[in-house]
């Protein structure tokens, strides 16, 4: 009894994936935080057109966003489960279904970019702006590079009908708990405060 | 002492609902001066969710924990200069 509780607790304190990741999440984590506290004092500065700004955007793709990214979120968490358990089908399977969250993000993005665009609102039309397409283009560019591993990582497993190297599918997960958490921030900063009704 | 995780399904469906209650309080403002504090709160509590549970960084070994907490209270003090600001 005592052994398995000293076992547990050990599983307990172990650190999911490499700390290498944990190092460059970390550092990602330090440059979006570098970007919202520039957003907060370019915002404090003009505040009237930030607010005249953000009512424009479409608060409600923002929502079925965020589900569809914190749905692909518990995909990953339970293709991590599987890994553990070397079950290959529900690792494929789970990690199918974070690529299609990914995928229809992509597509609400890009149609929300498409419809501003219609408006006239590019880059440069106010700072604001500037920020908006900044934050979530680059935010982007992460749901892209995360699909793209975790395709390639599932296409591995595939292949090898096992699960090769435990620690890279962890460190795609955190990876991908990042790019979620990111979302939440950006969402949260970018539509929600501060929009007077 | 060990405690049982909640099921990450759990803590999907909290994260979907505070994401729900934090939007319609955004939208209609329903809750007048305290609605960005609100919007404040869901958003850190869904952020910490996620490092703690879904990262699994309750555990971790190492200054990990502290380093990801401070970062969370940093962008809640961000959040909060956006609003006062405002």
């Amino acid at each position: 009894m005592d052994l398995q509780f000293k076992q547990a607790a050990a599983e307990e304190k172990r650190l999911p994936g490499t700390s290498g990741i944990w190092t460059f999440l970390f550092m990602d984590m330090i440059v979006f935080f570098a970007i919202f506290a520039v957003f907060a004092s370019e915002r404090s500065r003009i505040p009237a057109v930030y607010l005249s700004s953000q009512q424009q955007l479409n608060g409600w793709l923002g929502l079925a966003n965020t589900i569809v990214l914190l749905t692909s979120s518990w995909f990953m968490v339970r293709a991590v489960q599987a890994a553990r358990m070397n079950d290959c089908r529900a690792v494929r399977v789970n990690m199918n279904g974070a690529i299609a969250a990914a995928l229809i993000f992509i597509i609400s993005k890009s149609y929300e970019y498409y419809s501003k665009f219609l408006d006239g609102i590019g880059f440069t039309t106010n700072s604001f702006y500037s920020f908006y397409y900044f934050m979530t283009i680059v935010h982007l560019l992460h749901v892209i590079i995360g699909l793209i591993f975790i395709n390639s990582i599932k296409i591995d497993i595939v292949k090898s009908r096992n699960v090769p190297n435990l620690s890279s599918v962890e460190n795609i997960a955190l990876f991908w708990h990042l790019v979620d958490i990111l979302w939440i921030y950006i969402f949260t900063i970018v539509y929600l405060l501060g929009v007077r009704g | 002492m060990l405690r049982a995780p909640m099921s990450v399904t759990r803590i999907w469906i909290i994260l979907i609902a505070l994401t729900m209650v934090s939007v319609f309080t955004g939208e209609s403002r329903a809750l007048g001066i305290f609605s960005d504090p609100a919007i404040i709160i869901l958003g850190s509590l869904k952020a910490r969710w996620v490092v703690l549970d879904y990262m699994e960084a309750r555990h971790v070994p190492g200054p990990w924990l502290v380093m990801f907490e401070a970062w969370l209270a940093a962008v809640a003090f961000v959040m909060c200069w956006i609003v006062l600001a405002t």
